[in-house]
């Protein structure tokens, strides 16, 4: 017995929704000029949903890569929801605190390229393999956007999150 | 006129309670010794172990003391002649009655020699895998099994399962201390100390701190553990089922064993138990303090309910659902019990001179001792009396002491018993020495704080070598 396809690309339609959601939250209160608002929980309470969620799949993976990965995974966005959580209360002030997101995101692009065993003519292997690579590139454009602070960064940081996003929507099973 | 005995009398006396006390934990843990009688062994077989045969046999029938799950049991027979030669095995593997401890193994026929039969079975019940190997000969005598490179103890299990434990113990042990103990402790401080009649949150604004991080910090690390011990000791029991390489089995098709077998259900349903935990604890430790204690109460109870994972899939669900009761209500004592001392220790160690809220502290600590010294009188006598329940129903007496599982139990009951010795220590000595030095200067706790963290590393000792013990056959 193992989980459909179809199970498995509901999760991760489910997954990319929310992270689309998260990233133009993100990206886009960033983007504001002119305007102070309160932070945001948002972010940090998706990624400790995320993590919550990577275990419940893990749980449910078809093999143990997958079961071992997935929990990789959410503990990965638990840590950095935590701490997220704690620098947007004001509580983590430490200079790495704004890295920690960005290292995150390319923590788990890492991940990404662990799990995908497959051969590249697969396509859920070519998916992430290309999942993997641009969480990896969002997390160091992340990264270079909190080091320099120029937009051209953070544009770049959105984008392979969008990117991101949407083959998680469109992963093929 | 009152009479005070003399201090040698005293010290006379709680030396003779504490052996006692340290005598009948060593008897209710050695009663303890049958719980582990669980594990599927072959009770015979035909053709049985060493026997010599005239004829080659085409099937073989192994007879288990308690059910085996056939899809994830195998059985090998191969010529004892150097280099194995093929599995004579000549199909899949049935069972031939309605109880599941009879299997039948069809057999292709051999040419003379000794052959030698190699079955792992799982048992659905407690999850465990259990393997041997004896020969019979056909035309020959039988000669000794070959001996098979690799087998290396399964130290992961142990050590996962034992880190569950701890989880229990600091999760919903330490969460269940903060409620039923030290809450009540820092009302009843903050009411002599004379803060006013409003309780908890009178003792609140006396001291900030007294909300102490430490319970949510323990909780969460406790959670954290588990969680990640749950999931790795289902893929210790998964990997006893399918053997092979680290990379073999990372490939391995899991979500048979997850469905099928009951470590697999009760892996899955902690797992979202002790996530549950977790958002309990960081909702409550990020909420208002009007709304923590519900959630963190919460949280305490659901960790402690994670405990019936381990009920439900291990030696005592081979039994019934009472003998599977009185296992949780035996490992929720343990969790309650080191949970507590660990709090205990900690909050010894906590008050120092340079603290302005010293003296307050330690009579909150002085306070929480004394109830918790109660509480852990009536848990020792669950936890023991819970033990002697599940041997008389389980239990084979007189006990065939396997020589690993004899040092594990040994080990159990020493460790055990130092910790109740040391418990009956505080309990006589220590509690009423604070009593009476509550109303004169206040001289650290430095060693209560040294001889309850002793006291609870007997514990977790106690819990490791229970941990060894779960996975050991007790007969050789």
């Amino acid at each position: 017995m193992s989980i459909s396809g179809l199970e498995v690309a509901r999760a991760h339609w489910l997954f990319g929704a929310l992270f689309l959601a998260m990233v133009l939250d993100e990206v886009g209160s960033t983007l504001e000029v002119g305007t102070t608002r309160r932070p945001s929980y948002y972010l940090p309470l998706v990624l400790l949903l995320a993590g919550a969620g990577m275990w419940g799949a893990s749980v449910f993976a078809n093999s143990v890569i997958d079961a071992v990965v997935h929990s990789l995974w959410g503990d990965v966005l638990l840590a950095a929801g935590s701490l997220e959580l704690q620098r947007r209360r004001g509580r983590l002030r430490a200079w790495w605190g704004p890295l920690v997101v960005p290292i995150a995101v390319a923590v788990c692009g890492g991940l990404f390229l662990a799990h995908s065993d497959g051969p590249l003519s697969d396509p859920a292997a070519r998916w992430h393999v290309l999942m993997g690579w641009a969480l990896v590139m969002a997390g160091a454009a992340g990264v270079a956007w909190v080091r320099r602070q120029r937009q051209g960064w953070l544009m770049a940081y959105g984008t392979l999150l969008a990117a991101f996003s949407f083959l998680l929507l469109t992963f093929p099973r | 006129m009152s009479r005070v005995g003399s201090p040698v009398r005293a010290v006379r006396g709680t030396v003779a309670r504490t052996l006692f006390v340290a005598g009948m934990a060593i008897v209710g843990m050695a009663w303890l010794a049958p719980a582990a009688w669980a594990h599927a062994s072959l009770d015979h077989a035909v053709p049985g172990p060493e026997e010599e045969l005239r004829a080659p046999p085409t099937l073989l029938l192994l007879f288990f003391d308690e059910p085996v799950s056939l899809p994830f049991s195998q059985v090998t027979v191969t010529a004892n002649a150097s280099g194995g030669g093929p599995n004579l095995v000549a199909g899949p593997l049935r069972s031939v009655g309605i109880s599941g401890i009879e299997v039948f193994v069809p057999l292709r026929p051999g040419p003379t020699g000794s052959y030698t039969v190699r079955w792992r079975v799982l048992s659905p019940a407690d999850g465990h895998v259990a393997q041997g190997a004896f020969t019979y000969g056909v035309g020959v005598p039988a000669q000794p099994p070959a001996v098979l490179p690799g087998g290396a103890p399964p130290i992961g299990d142990d050590v996962m399962r034992w880190l569950i434990f701890l989880g229990l113990a600091l999760a919903g042990g330490s969460l269940a201390f903060r409620a039923l103990v030290w809450r009540p402790a820092l009302r009843a401080a903050a009411v002599e100390a004379g803060d006013g009649g409003n309780g908890a949150d009178a003792a609140v604004d006396w001291n900030r701190e007294a909300d102490w991080p430490w319970f949510t910090g323990a909780a969460l690390v406790g959670a954290v553990v588990a969680l990640h011990a749950e999931l790795y000791a289902f893929l210790a029991s998964a990997h006893a089922v399918t053997g092979g390489s680290l990379a073999q089995f990372a490939g391995a098709q899991v979500q048979p064993l997850r469905t099928e077998t009951r470590f697999g259900s009760s892996w899955t349903w902690t797992t979202f138990v002790w996530l549950a935990v977790i958002g309990l604890v960081l909702t409550g430790w990020l909420g208002s303090p009007r709304r923590r204690e519900p959630l963190l109460a919460a949280a305490a109870a659901a960790a402690l309910a994670a405990g019936l994972g381990m009920s439900t899939s291990g030696h005592a669900a081979a039994g019934s659902a009472v003998q599977m009761g009185v296992d949780f209500l035996h490992l929720t004592a343990a969790a309650l019990w080191t949970g507590g001392l660990v709090a205990l220790a900690v909050l010894a160690a906590s008050p120092s001179g340079r603290d302005r809220h010293a003296a307050r502290r330690r009579a909150v600590f002085a306070a929480s001792l004394a109830r918790f010294s109660s509480l852990a009188l009536g848990l020792v006598v669950a936890l023991i009396a819970a033990g002697v329940y599940l041997a008389l129903v389980e239990g084979r007496w007189p006990a065939t002491l396997h020589r690993a599982w004899g040092a594990a139990l040994v080990a159990k009951a020493v460790l055990a018993a130092g910790a109740v010795a040391l418990g009956a220590y505080h309990h006589w000595r220590v509690v009423p020495r604070l009593r009476l030095q509550a109303a004169g200067p206040a001289p650290g706790l430095g060693r209560v704080g040294r001889s309850l963290a002793a006291e609870a590393t007997l514990a977790a000792g106690a819990l490791l070598a229970a941990a060894v013990l779960t996975n050991l056959a007790p007969r050789a």
